[in-house]
């Protein structure tokens, strides 16, 4: 106790406040950067302060390291983080996952970040119980960082840029690792083309999170028509825009699924065969336009337009029957899951 | 006692962008119309032009579709504008 320096609550606090007055907050108070914090982040990463990390050409936006480090920091994220941060940031000013729209739209698309590989428990980012929820650093501050970034770099603020009607609570942080040691199957960046010993951050734009309840079923069969009903929710964009779907399972779930011996194609076509409404549904709920004609009583629309669009993900506890599917904002012409090397 | 804030706002800019010039007089002036792919966006842009038809005597240049709400009109189409047509109006929004 003798060697540290006195702490000033009361600085501390008067500095907490002025970062709120500036108006460079998410609403939670931040941590004050300080020159020694900033250096300590460029330092993991190897960068300067003009270090350009990535560009947003539709923006006119350039995002450079000094910025991405000074939200990391509000956002209480240690330095060991930033190669995470670095490559979501990456990830989410990709083309295809076109910002402009998930950030803007009405929608009120959450930036959802998956971490694969062995970075995931090197950082402690976690992929069990309570893998949505709070209580985790690594999980809150990464996602939260991307965030202030997205407010305070971006200019993607509520009312300003960020015109979301409802919003989500997943828009203050949405970041997870999946349980690949829990997984009977290749995990999400190993079929997105990477090797196992990679580690990557997948981004996806996600419209909402349905958690999915089944506590009696034992096929695979009776399982997946819960995940695929919310799915095909119709309410959400999904069924109209055929955006990717996360499907998120859980332990319980997962061994459903792998004591039948059901591998992630049979997953996947059996969701993309059974998460779909009549077209004479959207049309009775206005989601199409026109009124239902007798032939819209047998014609579908599938939530996805191919079972690879459906990407599956094993995280959260291994008790609880529970799973989760994240639908995605707007259609792939609009965004798509972007993963990116660590 | 003073603070010192790290501003973590402040993009930096890569080139500085202008309105292009508006023209005085919209008689006989041919016009391209950008749709965004939302529900509508064409079917409105299209009634906008038969008033400005019937108006000021407008002429359609063509009609241009992007990718998405959210992506920007393409370099083919706004080099083609340039040449079909003296002023473009682009819906927005939802």
């Amino acid at each position: 106790m003798d060697d540290q320096k006195p702490v000033d609550p009361d600085g501390a606090a008067e500095l907490i406040e002025a970062y709120y007055q500036q108006g460079w907050t998410d609403g939670f108070p931040v941590v004050p950067p300080s020159e020694q914090s900033i250096e300590a982040m460029l330092a993991v990463v190897d960068f300067q302060k003009d270090t350009v990390v990535a560009t947003i050409e539709a923006r006119n936006t350039v995002i450079t390291a000094d910025k991405v480090v000074l939200n990391a920091i509000m956002a209480g994220c240690l330095p060991k983080y930033m190669p995470v941060i670095v490559s979501a940031i990456k990830g989410m000013c990709h083309p295809d996952f076109s910002y402009h729209g998930m950030a803007t739209s009405t929608g009120g698309a959450s930036l959802v970040v998956i971490v694969n590989g062995p970075i995931a428990e090197q950082l402690g980012i976690n992929s069990r119980e309570n893998v949505f929820g709070p209580g985790v650093r690594a999980n809150m501050t990464i996602g939260r960082a991307l965030r202030l970034l997205m407010m305070n770099s971006l200019n993607t603020r509520p009312g300003v840029l960020d015109r979301s009607t409802i919003g989500s609570p997943g828009k203050i942080s949405f970041c997870f690792a999946e349980n690949e040691a829990g997984s009977p199957w290749d995990p999400l960046h190993v079929e997105r083309g990477f090797d196992r010993k990679d580690s990557t951050t997948t981004v996806y734009a996600a419209e909402d999170i349905i958690q999915v309840y089944n506590q009696l079923a034992r096929t695979p069969e009776a399982l997946l028509l819960g995940m695929a009903d919310a799915m095909a929710n119709m309410g959400s964009v999904n069924i109209v825009g055929q955006q990717n779907v996360i499907a998120v399972f859980a332990g319980e779930h997962t061994q459903v699924l792998s004591d039948n011996g059901w591998n992630k194609k049979q997953i996947k076509r059996y969701l993309f065969e059974n998460a779909k409404r009549k077209i004479a549904d959207l049309k009775r709920s206005a989601r199409l336009p026109g009124e239902p004609q007798p032939e819209d009583e047998n014609t579908w629309r599938h939530a996805v337009s191919n079972p690879d669009d459906i990407l599956i993900v094993c995280a959260g506890g291994e008790v609880g029957n529970f799973s989760a599917c994240l639908l995605g904002w707007s259609s792939l012409k609009s965004t798509r899951a972007v993963t990116t090397i660590i | 006692m003073s603070l010192k804030l790290f501003d973590p706002t402040i993009p930096r800019q890569l080139e500085k962008i202008s309105y292009a010039p508006r023209p005085k007089d919209l008689k006989n002036l041919r016009v391209a119309l950008v749709e965004n792919s939302k529900h509508n966006s064409k079917t409105i842009l299209l009634k906008i032009f038969e008033l400005l038809k019937n108006r000021f005597q407008m002429q359609l240049a063509d009609v241009y579709s992007k990718a998405s709400a959210g992506h920007k009109i393409s370099d083919e189409a706004i080099a083609d504008f340039k040449v079909k047509a003296d002023i473009a109006i682009a819906g927005i929004g939802d």
